[in-house]
């Protein structure tokens, strides 16, 4: 295990892949993690949104984790989401999947990723991070996501962490980072509020967000399942990691254009993320079926223009 | 309206943005600025600020606010450095490295010949872990979470702090310093001086007493005696009813006495320059100071519509160089 900080830049919100069966597509994933792990600073696995978290059972994450490290093998740090409904029901996850992890003797870097209130309280935290630390070697990453918490099955009052509680939650050391969705205002009391720990990142769980106003931790990425060197690309202008003369007038109109694309897709895909995601992969064989798990519904509309603007635009 | 207001949005959005960009360095600014300042009070020589691009816009602001507080300050460029410009930096000096990523490879590139040289180097940026953070003596954490700019196009926040902070900087050397108000004014000698040019000559022009001023019938021995009590390089020659008659100079003096010694007892009207240059009292300190700079002439006689002598300028004055009264109390510098 490597005890380091988070890396910064793009996050892959990594779709899972399933087969016919529900099972977890092994020649899908090796695949896609082919095509972004050259582009990505950082894998999440089993996201809440796209890589449909609330849909997999435990044996399923067992499957994705043992599988996912086969393949990634330390190339990028691994967030994980395990949340589940209840404290124990999440305490179960951790143990299970740290026992794959050292089983395999897995060196790369791996953060816990969760979204507390999914089955905990603002009240008391503290003291339950303290607990959940002690099942576990490895460091957490908090994300905070209003509307994940407001559609879960018992939602609390409170969808988001509080930001006093969140300045008491950056004093405990093996809580590295947030992945963000919400307002900026409140992005910005969160920042306020963790300002004194030096290496506590706020990435943006937000796409649209990132695009107008980046944070320089990074972004949690949909899109880059699809076109992963373009967010990459992006990505890195907006962090000033690039090498590029930004001077130069090409440079500028280049980013400019790969913003616009990545915008445009997103206005396409924003409404079923994860059905049309999923389609669009298939259509370009990287994976070996579009199925999802129950939480994702699929729209309406059958046709998927995704697909078409992929073809259109010549990327994937 | 809907567009409008969108647009305000995003506009309250960047400032609110920047804004929490600097109030976050309220939080983490600490030893190290202390130290850079105590390190720049200690230095012998300048401070020279280095940046590429947007950095380097900073750095040549933060060199003028420093060296209009006192601070002696130049501005490097990197590129030109490693061509020859690096000669201007000795061992005495401070260098201000700016670069939000700590990576931009010119900046990064001319570090060891500065330490090499002796100079002390302190970091202005966003990564404590860069090439730059660890090659230089002081880090000063820039850093902001949150740029402003659509895809990151054009570095807003992370500019923005980097700017405050060297405003921070100067304004601490400036108490250090105990810099006060006087030494303010004779760091800008320029920066009353459309204030000065736009108000009129009767604000500015030296009066009564202070007008050097004879009878045409006094003795050339009397306006010497009246210009050096005025130090003004001149006199004016008035008749009765103090109409202007002309002007006496040094110079005039200086040619009468190549053709004549004995001209102390000479009546001033035979020496005076008989055609002064001569303005009213409502036009412009800039149309007197354009007179005067076109006819190379120094001082400058006031008059009402009768030639009568209301006061007298000198280009000096005019342009901030010696204190002229108002009228009241109040004084130009």
């Amino acid at each position: 295990m490597e005890a380091e900080k988070l890396p910064k830049g793009l996050i892959v919100d990594l779709i899972t892949p399933l087969d016919d069966t529900g099972g977890i597509d092994t020649e899908g994933l090796d695949s896609l993690l082919d095509k972004v792990l050259p582009y990505a600073e950082a894998i999440l696995l089993a996201g809440p949104q796209m890589g449909e978290g609330r849909g997999l059972g435990l044996e399923s994450k067992i499957n994705l984790l043992e599988k996912a490290t086969s393949i990634i093998q330390g190339k990028a740090p691994i967030f994980f989401w395990m949340s589940e409904d209840s404290v124990e029901g999440t305490k179960k996850v951790i143990v299970r999947l740290e026992d794959v992890l050292v089983s395999s003797r897995y060196k790369g870097m791996f953060f816990w990723l969760d979204s507390p209130l999914l089955y905990h309280s603002n009240r008391g935290l503290y003291d339950h991070y303290g607990d959940l630390a002690l099942n576990t070697r490895y460091p957490f990453v908090l994300y905070n996501d209003p509307l994940l918490i407001k559609g879960s099955k018992r939602p609390l009052k409170r969808s988001n962490i509080r930001t006093k509680i969140l300045k008491d939650l950056s004093a405990i050391g093996v809580i590295r980072g947030l992945i963000f969705r919400g307002s900026l205002t409140r992005v910005n009391n969160y920042q306020k509020a963790v300002s004194t720990r030096l290496d506590f990142r706020i990435y943006d769980g937000d796409e649209a967000g990132f695009l107008e106003h980046p944070s320089l931790s990074g972004v949690l990425s949909i899109g880059a399942n699809i076109a992963p060197r373009i967010w990459s690309t992006v990505t890195r202008a907006s962090l000033g990691m690039l090498d590029e003369d930004t001077e130069e007038r090409g440079y500028l109109s280049g980013i400019w254009e790969m913003g616009k694309l990545l915008k445009d897709m997103m206005q396409i895909y924003k409404r079923s993320p994860v059905w049309m995601i999923k389609q669009a992969l298939f259509h370009l064989k990287i994976i070996g079926s579009p199925g999802c798990t129950p939480v994702t519904e699929p729209p309406y509309e059958k046709d998927n223009p995704l697909a078409e603007f992929i073809s259109q635009h010549n990327i994937g | 309206m809907k567009k409008r207001s969108r647009l305000l949005k995003q506009a309250r959005e960047v400032l609110q943005i920047e804004a929490q960009g600097i109030l976050d360095l309220i939080e983490r600014i600490g030893p190290e600025f202390e130290q850079a300042v105590e390190m720049i009070l200690d230095s012998k020589g300048r401070v020279i600020l280095a940046g590429i691009g947007k950095s380097g816009m900073v750095g040549r602001k933060i060199t003028a606010t420093l060296n209009s507080t006192g601070t002696p300050s130049l501005f490097l460029h990197p590129a030109e450095a490693l061509h020859g410009d690096l000669g201007v930096v000795t061992a005495d000096d401070i260098v201000i490295a700016i670069s939000n990523s700590g990576y931009t490879k010119e900046l990064v590139d001319i570090l060891p010949s500065l330490k090499s040289l002796g100079a002390k180097i302190i970091a202005f940026s966003g990564d404590s872990e860069s090439p730059l953070a660890r090659e230089s003596h002081v880090f000063i954490d820039v850093g902001v979470e949150r740029e402003a700019c659509p895809l990151g196009l054009a570095p807003t926040t992370s500019t923005t702090a980097a700017l405050a902070m060297g405003d921070a900087l100067a304004v601490v050397l400036i108490n250090r310093r105990r810099f006060n108000r006087k030494d303010f004014k004779r760091f800008h000698p320029g920066g009353s001086l459309g204030d000065r040019l736009s108000s009129k000559i009767k604000d500015v022009m030296l009066t009564g007493d202070q007008i050097p001023l004879v009878h045409k019938d006094q003795t050339v021995e009397e306006a010497i005696f009246e210009m050096d009590r005025k130090r003004l390089g001149a006199s004016l020659v008035v008749g009765d009813g103090h109409i202007l008659r002309g002007i006496v100079t040094d110079g005039d003096i200086r040619r009468s006495l190549l053709k004549r010694r004995d001209i102390m007892r000479l009546k001033v009207e035979k020496i005076m320059s008989k055609s002064p240059k001569m303005i009213d009292e409502d036009k412009k300190v800039a149309e007197a100071a354009a007179l005067m700079e076109h006819n190379a002439i120094t001082v400058l006689p006031i008059v009402d519509k009768e030639k009568r002598v209301r006061g007298i300028v000198h280009l000096h004055g005019l342009l901030g160089g010696k204190e002229f009264r108002l009228h009241g109390s109040r004084k130009i510098t």
